[in-house]
């Protein structure tokens, strides 16, 4: 054969110039390989057609010429190959870079689990935050085309008497002519909500009513959970409503014990037989914007009947913009505007007509709305920040192990390894860390949620909201993960594919240079200034709730619990007005007794007031004088039950109050009406109280007691008790005796022995039904958490930022611990010489604790300059303290340092322990 | 026995140290140094013709081997590569880097068999 042609006449063939020595040396391959073929047996005629196959094929591959160009030389791959390696080899590159991340997280399982645990908690923390986020504002409502829910409003800013039409509020004409424009595609509403009796053979409950158009059921598609909900059958030719009810979820299992046999029973509803045929499901809460419970009855509303208040909805036609429907409701409402009979129900002058998303709330609603939104943004900030230092620690923890393997990546760059290949391992192996850590993360996050869902203080998010876990919040995990991996795997990468041969091999395996360990200080300096921003949030969350707890407002609202009375008989109280003792009089007096004597009640009360409409008169004083004194009548044990401390004088007698002597005692701002240098007790006051033909009430001043704010409302806090108005607490029995009118709305206040007064609910209604069946003891109020308003939110913000600082600290202080024990244990010869030369222990660990503190002071400078900077969004969502408080400030310091103490303990420690003679030897 | 993937930068820069230590101790020409590759891997490693020769071609241009024509009594004319001084330090540097490779990767991994 001559295989020196075949070559030739193969590179010609395939019209590529050859040197003649590439020629002859692949011919000198050839026939190399046909005589072993020929050797080992194999007929010639086949070992030449193989090897001429090959000849083609290595012409093909081969460049023909013997200079090669720098560029071609290096890219022609190795000379060597591994068997049996297909296609796709960079696919294979990959599976062996995830394998080998794999083996290297199992390798170093405790530094693996060091690395994965931050990343878990901060996966964990956002997944939560973001699935209460997701089910409190993105995703709240179970209603169809709910974005598409608008309410029309008249507004004139200038005008700021209420007008109902800016909060989207209407009369049944005004109602009805909406429904007739052509923008409009459905209108529905609600009467205002009002609380009515629900009687029956058991105690009288107070239960909330809406009256709801008919339509409103089929408008939010929501389908009853038990029989049906309101249809437009329901409104008979004359637009008459039918007597028919639907229960809501919680109202049902509350009152009914969730009986399915409910639908088809009738109820009596304010004294009147309704037909109950449905139950709405758990996720149910239209008209919740009024009240922030899903606790009532929905009755239909009839057309029949005019309504001055409807709460109005509405949904455009298809196509229908905005902007046209606005002009064509402008027109009506100018045009009713005009008109005698509603024109009270629209601003006066010029206004403006806009809608408002059903989703952005109206009324109060809108700005618990817009509080909710805050105070959700300000959590996610921290909670993103909490993400961030978890970043950082993992970060600082994989250059720890890259720096470790420096001379491993070193040799790799030396053999011709790619930087961007050492940079793709390095990132695969943090995307792997990080999907470890959000499979943790996510388990844990379950429990995070569960642990938030109880702590959310009630009417905090919408009674709609359904928070779990569920395909969007996963998708935001995996997402997270692996964001978090990639932000992982930056610096190391960077620095793994830039690290040189020469620098590794000198370095004899100790790990990386000055580079690597600034990076790391620079790191962990972060990691503690954003701590710091955590820790400063979490100290002012504190710092309110602290603030809220420590309010002065006369008396105790712990275990204390207040309701209001109601007659359900004729007995009206115009004519209790007229009859002065009444049934009512006796009656609440009565209660007071029998509900003291309930188990686990302490002491009971019955409190009325009223205000003198005539004016006051105290004797010796500057005659009569015309302003107004609160009057409160009391049943015996009323400051016992309020724990109101008495101040001067003495209290009234038991004796006293039962045969009405004309005895009271005043508070302290009541004292200062009395002349200076006259003392009040003792002396007397009239009181001009009822109708002008009534004589006043003349009581001689027994006693003084504080000030107490007594009449509280949400978020009354953070009024002070010295601004309590004066008052006088007059007997019962004696404003009986001396036939002053009654007074209305009397109150009920308990204190109880149970840490949740709410427990002694039963045990009052029992009593009081044991006086009376047809009396109506509704309105519960836990005194403790009703007079913070705030209380539950702050307690809630304070625990949720609590938790996330503490998270971040025990970070920083991992950060400060790792990064100044890798530092001793580089610094371990220059340690040993120092003390070889004389420095004592003392100065070793000042040398180690300076270091801790440099790292220390640097982070928190920066942290207090970042929350400087971010003080708006830190407070945004906390609400009723400063931005910046000089205590939560100092407080954040103190934290920090003694976190950086406690973390620089050990290695400080280590550092004096070091033998120098082991450290120079080992050199 | 198994088959060992190796990566493509290991190749690439292992070829090289491969065909300094096949030509070390005496000259030896292409085809041989093929064959040797295959043999003394016992078939874990097999080469390609096409990059075989450029990669000796830019070892020679790189003064790390030297290519000579010979002619033997009744042979055919074939060319010996011999290793030349740059290529010994080249070889001895080389192995002393894959050595604390090998090394390094040991102690990390334990490749050898206890």
């Amino acid at each position: 054969m001559n295989w020196i042609a075949e070559v030739r006449a193969e590179f010609d063939r395939l019209g590529k110039p050859a040197d003649e020595d590439v020629i002859e040396e692949l011919a000198q391959h050839a026939a190399a390989a046909w005589q072993t073929a020929l050797a080992d047996g194999e007929p010639s005629e086949v070992a030449a057609r193989r090897i001429r196959a090959l000849v083609g094929a290595w012409c093909a591959s081969t460049t023909g010429r013997r200079t090669t160009g720098g560029e071609a030389v290096r890219t022609t791959p190795g000379g060597v190959v591994p068997t049996r390696r297909g296609g796709l080899a960079w696919l294979g590159d990959i599976v062996d870079d995830l394998r080998c991340a794999v083996r290297q997280l199992c390798r170093e399982p405790s530094f693996s689990l060091t690395a994965v645990l931050p990343l878990a908690a901060g996966i964990a923390a956002s997944t939560a935050l973001f699935s209460v986020t997701y089910g409190a504002w993105f995703n709240v409502y179970p209603y169809d085309r709910v974005d598409e829910i608008r309410s029309p409003r008249a507004v004139n800013p200038n005008d700021s008497s209420a007008h109902i039409s800016a909060d989207g509020r209407y009369g049944s004409r005004e109602f009805m002519e909406i429904a007739r424009l052509p923008a409009v595609e459905e209108v529905f509403g609600y009467a205002p909500r009002h609380n009515t009796p629900l009687t029956g053979d058991h105690p009288p409950e107070s239960v909330g009513v809406l009256r709801v158009s008919t339509n409103t059921f089929l408008a939010l598609g929501v389908p009853a959970l038990l029989g049906r909900t309101i249809l437009p059958s329901d409104l008979n030719q004359g637009g008459e409503a039918a007597p028919v009810a639907v229960l809501s979820f919680k109202l049902w299992n509350r009152l009914f014990g969730g009986r399915r046999d409910i639908a088809g029973r009738w109820i009596t509803v304010d004294g009147r037989p309704h037909l109950v045929v449905g139950v709405m499901p758990q996720r149910f809460g239209w008209g919740s914007d009024r009240l922030p419970t899903n606790d009532g009855i929905y009755l239909p509303l009839s057309t029949s009947t005019r309504f001055g208040d409807i709460q109005t909805w509405v949904r455009l036609r298809p196509g229908v913009s905005e902007q046209v429907a606005a002009e064509q409701f402008h027109a009506l409402f100018l045009r009713l505007s005009k008109d005698a009979g509603v024109r009270w129900a629209f601003p006066s002058g010029e206004f403006r007509t806009e809608f408002v998303q059903f989703v952005d709330g109206t009324g109060t609603y809108a700005s618990r709305v817009r509080q909710m939104r805050a105070s959700l943004t300000t959590l996610l900030s921290a909670v993103a920040l909490l993400f961030l230092v978890a970043c950082v620690s993992t970060t600082s923890l994989q250059l720890t192990r890259a720096s470790a393997r420096t001379r491993d990546m070193a040799v790799r760059l030396a053999l011709g390894a790619s930087p961007l290949r050492i940079a793709r391992q390095v990132t695969i192996e943090s995307v792997c860390l990080a999907v470890v850590s959000g499979a943790i993360g996510v388990v844990n996050a379950g429990v995070l949620v569960r642990a938030v869902v109880a702590m959310i203080p009630t009417g905090f998010i919408p009674v709609e909201s359904a928070i779990n876990l569920n395909m969007t919040v996963l998708l935001f995990a995996v997402a997270t993960s692996i964001l978090s991996g990639l932000m992982v795997s930056v610096v190391p990468a960077v620095q793994g594919s830039r690290s040189s041969v020469i620098a590794a091999l000198k370095d004899r395996g100790q790990g990386s240079g000055m580079h690597a360990r600034r990076t790391r200080r620079v790191l962990t300096s972060m990691e503690i200034a954003l701590a710091v921003v955590l820790v400063m949030a979490a100290n002012l969350a504190a710092l309110a709730y602290v603030r809220l707890q420590a309010v002065d407002v006369g008396f105790n609202p712990d275990r204390m619990l207040e309701s209001k009375i109601r007659f359900l008989r004729e007995e009206s109280s115009e004519e209790l007005m007229l009859s002065g003792a009444s049934h009512e009089h006796r009656f609440v007096a009565s209660v007071a007794e029998r509900v003291e004597a309930a188990p686990g009640i302490e002491a009971a009360a019955v409190r009325m007031r009223y205000f003198t409409s005539r004016g006051y008169d105290i004797r010796g004083g500057n005659g009569h004088q015309s302003g107004i004194l609160e009057v409160t009548v009391t049943t015996p044990n009323y400051f016992k039950a309020m724990e109101i401390a008495l101040k001067e004088g003495r209290h009234v007698t038991a004796d006293e109050a039962a045969i009405g002597e004309p005895v009271a005692v005043i508070n302290e701002a009541a004292a200062r009406l009395w002349p200076a240098g006259q003392r009040p007790v003792g002396g007397h006051i009239s009181l001009y109280v009822g109708g002008s033909t009534s004589p006043p009430v003349d009581v001689a001043i027994v006693g003084v007691v504080a000030n107490s704010l007594d009449r509280v409302a949400p978020g009354a806090a953070f009024r002070r008790v010295s601004r309590a108005q004066p008052a006088v607490f007059v007997p019962l029995a004696t404003t009986i005796r001396a036939k002053v009118p009654g007074p209305v709305a009397p109150e009920l206040v308990v204190r109880t022995r149970h840490e949740n007064p709410l427990a002694s609910v039963s045990a009052v209604r029992a009593a009081a039904f044991d006086v009376d069946p047809m009396a109506l003891i509704y309105g519960f109020l836990d005194m403790g958490d009703l007079l913070a308003g705030g209380r539950p939110q702050s307690r809630f913000n304070a625990w949720l930022f609590g938790a996330l600082a503490g998270v971040a600290l025990l970070l920083a202080a991992a950060g400060i611990y790792a990064v100044l024990s890798y530092q001793v244990s580089r610094q371990a010869r220059e340690i040993g010489v120092r003390m070889a030369l004389g420095a004592d222990r003392a100065r070793v660990r000042r040398m180690v604790v300076g270091d801790a503190a440099r790292l220390v002071a640097s982070g928190l400078a920066t942290g207090i300059a970042i929350t400087v900077l971010v003080r708006h969004y830190v407070t945004a969502g906390i609400f009723g303290i400063p931005e910046l408080d000089p205590l939560a400030l100092c407080a954040t310091v103190v934290v920090l340092g003694a976190t950086a103490a406690v973390a620089s303990y050990v290695p400080a420690r280590r550092a004096t322990k070091v033998d120098p003679l082991i450290a120079l030897r080992s050199e | 026995m198994a088959i060992v993937p190796v990566s493509k930068e290991l190749r690439k820069g292992s070829a090289d140290v491969m065909i300094l230590a096949l030509v070390e101790d005496r000259p030896r020409h292409g085809y041989e140094i093929g064959q040797l590759i295959v043999e003394r891997s016992r078939g874990a490693l097999s080469y390609h013709v096409a990059s075989l020769y450029p990669t000796l071609y830019r070892l020679e241009d790189q003064g790390l081997v030297e290519g000579r024509w010979v002619e033997k009594p009744g042979q055919r004319r074939r060319r010996y590569y011999r290793i030349t001084t740059a290529g010994r330090k080249r070889l001895a540097s080389e192995r002393s880097v894959w050595q604390s490779f090998f090394l390094a990767l040991d102690r990390v991994a334990g490749l050898r068999p206890s």
